[in-house]
């Protein structure tokens, strides 16, 4: 099943306002969140298709949200996919300045605390609605 | 067309080719983007200034990262670089570099903010995104 409803969680508003304008624009339903906190209550609340969550954010970090998700029956099989620019040094993630091995480190521990997916920051939008096209329900993936 | 001179992309504080990529060409959209960043980089360079200050390595990290970040949305890459430095000072509890590297994040966001203060910047953005400007 494609995602249909979105729940974006992150802390900067202009890559909020740049991934909601560009899903919005491909038909999806996006709601939005302001930290960690904030997007707990709203994912239990809205119970939507799909979390794109970033990790270092006030109040409750992305990891923190994740490992709360999946121990309630309503978002334990929610697909969550985890963004950050943690281990990032520089230009987009496909630029040769990205650390191969601190992604790889982030990638393991965002999939260890129940993610389904990881995407490094900088994000490209168009990156974004791919890995969204493409993820499955949490269970049917292996971690 | 564009009052800004025909250069590499590269010699630009922002990289007017990925801007405009990931706006998926939308000129509207990256106006917005840059306005917010307008607005919100004095708070977050305040904060890691404040943070500096208070010798804070886990804040320096935290603010440093968020800052980061905002540099990422548009492309500014050198900041982004020096914002990185100062993210990992802060996660290893190194500071002893924190003040200059802040000083030479400053001059790098203003960089940035004299760049993005020109007019036709959104017009060499497209420029870009064509193949042009010609030489």
């Amino acid at each position: 099943m494609i995602p249909q409803h979105i729940l974006l969680v992150d802390d900067d508003p202009m890559l909020v306002r740049l991934l909601a304008r560009t899903l919005q624009k491909h038909g999806y339903q996006v709601d939005t969140a302001v930290d960690g906190q904030d997007g707990l209550e709203k994912a239990l609340a809205l119970q939507p298709d799909l979390l794109v969550l970033d990790v270092m954010m006030p109040r409750m970090d992305g990891y923190e949200v994740c490992h709360h998700l999946r121990r309630h029956p309503e978002t334990a099989s929610t697909p969550i996919l985890i963004i950050t620019s943690l281990g990032s040094a520089g230009g987009p993630a496909s630029h040769a300045d990205a650390n191969p091995e601190a992604v790889c480190h982030y990638r393991e521990r965002a999939l260890a605390a129940g993610a389904t997916d990881f995407l490094p920051k900088p994000v490209r939008p168009q990156a974004l609605l791919e890995r969204i096209r493409n993820v499955g329900p949490h269970a049917s993936l292996s971690h | 067309m564009s009052q800004l001179p025909p250069q590499t992309s590269s010699l630009f504080p922002v990289d007017l080719s990925y801007a405009h990529d990931i706006v998926d060409g939308d000129v509207e959209l990256l106006q917005e983007i840059v306005d917010l960043f307008i607005l919100d980089y004095p708070f977050q360079l305040a904060a890691l200034q404040q943070a500096i200050t208070a010798q804070d390595a886990a804040d320096i990290q935290a603010k440093a990262h968020r800052l980061k970040c905002s540099f990422g949305n548009i492309g500014g890459w050198e900041a982004y670089k020096l914002a990185y430095e100062l993210e990992l000072m802060g996660m290893r509890g190194e500071l002893g570099h924190a003040a200059p590297y802040f000083q030479e994040l400053v001059v790098g966001v203003e960089a940035i903010l004299a760049f993005l203060a020109q007019p036709g910047w959104v017009e060499l953005a497209q420029d870009w995104q064509k193949g042009e400007p010609q030489q």
